[in-house]
């Protein structure tokens, strides 16, 4: 598409300028986009493995669990797990990817974890209890990677957007134009030239 | 087993009636073929028809929920204690039995106490004190429907919370006055095998507290506070060990009777890092000594190793209904289910 | 009245007494075993019976041997015959065997069988294994029996 521009020097000047920028900004954002895309497959692969190890020790604990309070009432759970003692607390921080910021969870845990006496209890369930520790960790740190995907994918989203613009609008519009100025001032040098060309002509002949 | 028979054994006559009872209400305690098929059945469903077809109608499940599966058994377990103090000539045993759920009510009402909680709790109704005089002693400080045994346990307890801010160590000194009374009224009995089977299961479980507490990573100075005194088993020999590898524990109770629930329990918590087989051993253990119940026809051993046969029985339930709700193998199942009485 | 003759009403007494007494523990102990059976299940009752009626036997030896020496120094012919001092003696140690024991083996026989009544109700089909255990305590009380009347018949009136 021609730009509404008038066609003289001074706009395709001006347009020339504009389309070297142009340029320059679509590779500045492929490499970004490439480079993002880069650091989105690495937290997706990440995101795998986490999730895989979550998913193996969710399933090994509460197995653990199920056979550590297997002999035991509701009730007799009941009165154990309705007091707890133990508080667990998320603090949030922000770092830069590539300028987008994502959250970093921190856990922290106090108190108590066994609030139970010794007899009437299953002594599986110390043991189980105290394994279970390490899925809370486990789980914020998916709930992490997934935040900063969603993150990354919105500004991969918004730079490929920015990128296709670039490539496909912006600078065929820009040398379009260009050409189209390039050839209308040609066009205008043409028609001058033969106009002096017709008024030499007329003046020798006289 | 046999090691507990001694003069005294068989002699109570007054004991002929209860024990003829349960010679009758053996016949509906579980064998092992009933649990096998239990086992091996598809479902729950088909696995709790099968105590139906063996005559069992005790256990007769309307819902297959897990808290009115869990009120049927509790309502047997209720009964269980019930027939004791029905049949026995004496209401000691019954007293016995009962004061353990006393001291889970107390637990469970001084928890709820120090951490603010108004909610309904899961209390057992069946204890030797009444729950409205637990609840006023607890909550308002009145002190008059309970023994002043008690009230000095509560006052210890709230104390030891209020000093260390750790439910663990309230119900840890909760628990050792459950014994206290228990051992209390055990010399007021005076009955050989009472003491035997008490004492041993302070060993026994003086032995699971001392594992525990490595795994809750109690420092061994506090050891002394939190084990059981009335056992046979010393406690300051635990204390020796307690530092000790784990591997080496065995060893110090070679001469002992519960060497072989010791080597194996250890040995498997070392492999699969569980501490399951060494309940089960233990259950196992005191189980088979109550077997002597079986052989008795005037003594308390009956009625004893009848009672505990019961709850043994609800507990293989338990583990048969949770184990198939949850679709455990019949192998993890068979693995951790209990010896039978019969 | 001859001084010999209160030596044998001794004895009598001793055998019909010390004999049913022991009886009377005897079916005692297993009646109570019994009655905690049949609490349970009501349809045992005859098995039941069988086995608490056994240790009653002693008290019936003890009878026996009571009539045996009532009727050998003429209580029942109306007219008791004199005895000397020895003969009164025999008589009465004569007695012995079956007081002594029949009072224990019916005790002991008693806890047999209500041991017993346990076995019948686990295993009802084994009715005469049970009946066996406590009749081998039988034996005893029997033999005793035996002695006594060998005993009394040696004694010359």
């Amino acid at each position: 598409m021609i730009l509404a521009v008038n066609p003289n020097r001074m706009e395709l000047l001006k347009l020339k300028r504009r389309l070297e920028l142009a340029n320059r900004g679509y590779k500045l954002l492929k490499d970004k986009r490439d480079a993002l895309i880069q650091k989105f497959i690495k937290l997706v692969y990440e995101n795998k493995r986490v999730r895989e190890e979550f998913d193996r020790k969710i399933r090994e604990r509460t197995n653990e669990f199920l056979l550590a309070t297997i002999c035991m009432g509701e009730n007799d759970l009941n009165s154990i797990f309705m007091f707890p003692q133990r508080l667990t607390k998320v603090k949030t921080e922000y770092s830069n990817i590539m300028s987008v910021k994502v959250p970093k969870y921190q856990i922290t845990e106090k108190g108590n974890l066994f609030t139970y006496g010794m007899i009437d209890t299953s002594p599986e369930l110390d043991n189980s209890l105290k394994k279970y520790q390490e899925i809370a960790p486990l789980m914020i740190k998916m709930a992490e990677l997934d935040k900063a995907i969603v993150l990354l994918t919105e500004e991969i989203e918004k730079t490929r957007r920015r990128v296709n613009a670039l490539e496909y609008v912006m600078i065929p519009n820009l040398e379009d134009t260009i050409k189209f100025i390039t050839m209308k001032l040609d066009e205008m040098a043409r028609s001058s030239n033969s106009a002096i060309m017709r008024i030499k002509e007329m003046i020798r002949g006289e | 087993m046999l090691k507990n028979i001694n003069e005294s054994t068989n002699t109570l006559e007054e004991y002929g009636y209860a024990c003829g009872r349960i010679r009758d209400l053996e016949k509906y305690l579980l064998n092992k073929e009933i649990i096998h098929k239990m086992i091996e059945s598809q479902d729950l469903e088909k696995s709790l028809r099968v105590l139906a077809e063996n005559n069992l109608s005790e256990y007769s499940f309307e819902k297959l929920d897990s808290s009115s599966i869990d009120q049927v058994l509790v309502n047997i377990s209720k009964r269980n204690l019930n027939l004791i103090s029905e049949i026995s000539p004496y209401p000691y045993l019954f007293q016995l039995f009962s004061w353990k759920h006393d001291f889970h009510n107390i637990k469970v009402l001084l928890k709820a106490k120090m951490l603010g909680k108004k909610e309904l709790f899961p209390l057992y109704d069946l204890g030797n004190l009444s729950l409205n005089g637990l609840h006023a002693a607890v909550f308002e400080g009145k002190y008059q429907l309970i023994p002043i045994k008690i009230k000095r346990f509560i006052k210890q307890a709230e104390e030891g919370y209020l000093k260390y801010d750790s439910l663990q160590l309230m119900e840890v000194s909760i628990d050792k006055g459950y014994y206290e009374t228990i051992f209390e009224q055990l010399e007021d009995i005076n009955q050989d095998f009472l003491f035997y089977y008490y004492k041993t299961e302070v060993d026994l479980l003086n032995l699971i507290i001392t594992c525990r507490c490595k795994i809750r990573e109690i420092h061994k100075s506090k050891l002394a506070e939190i084990l059981i005194k009335y056992g046979q088993l010393s406690t300051q020999k635990l204390i020796d060990i307690y530092d000790n590898p784990l591997h080496s524990w065995s060893n110090n109770f070679q001469k002992s009777d519960y060497f072989m629930v010791i080597e194996q329990g250890i040995k498997h918590w070392i492999e699969k890092n569980s501490l399951l087989k060494f309940e089960q051993m233990i259950d196992n253990y005191l189980l088979n000594l109550l077997k002597i119940g079986k052989y008795t026809t005037f003594g308390l051993e009956c009625v004893i190793g009848y009672y505990y046969a019961k709850e043994n029985d609800l507990k293989n339930i338990r583990i048969i209904i949770n184990g198939k709700k949850n679709s455990l193998s019949d192998i993890m199942i068979k693995k951790y289910i209990r010896d039978t009485y019969v | 009245m001859s001084d010999g003759i209160i030596l044998a009403y001794l004895g009598a007494a001793l055998a019909i007494g010390l004999a049913g007494s022991g009886s009377a523990i005897g079916v005692g102990i297993a009646g109570t075993t019994g009655t905690g059976l049949m609490t349970e299940d009501p349809s045992k009752f005859g098995l039941v019976l069988i086995l608490q009626a056994i240790p009653g036997t002693q008290g019936i030896y003890g009878l026996l041997v009571g009539f045996l020496v009532l009727t050998k120094i003429g209580v029942f012919a109306g007219s008791p015959a004199s005895l000397t001092v020895k003969q009164g003696l025999m008589i009465l140690y004569a007695c012995l065997p079956i007081a002594i024991a029949g009072f224990f083996s019916a005790i002991y026989q008693g806890k047999t069988s209500a041991g017993s009544i346990g076995l019948i109700a686990r295993r009802p089909e084994e009715v005469g294994k049970a009946v066996v255990m406590p009749a081998m305590v039988e034996t005893y009380a029997v033999l005793a029996l035996l002695s006594s009347i060998l005993m009394l018949n040696g004694v010359e009136v």
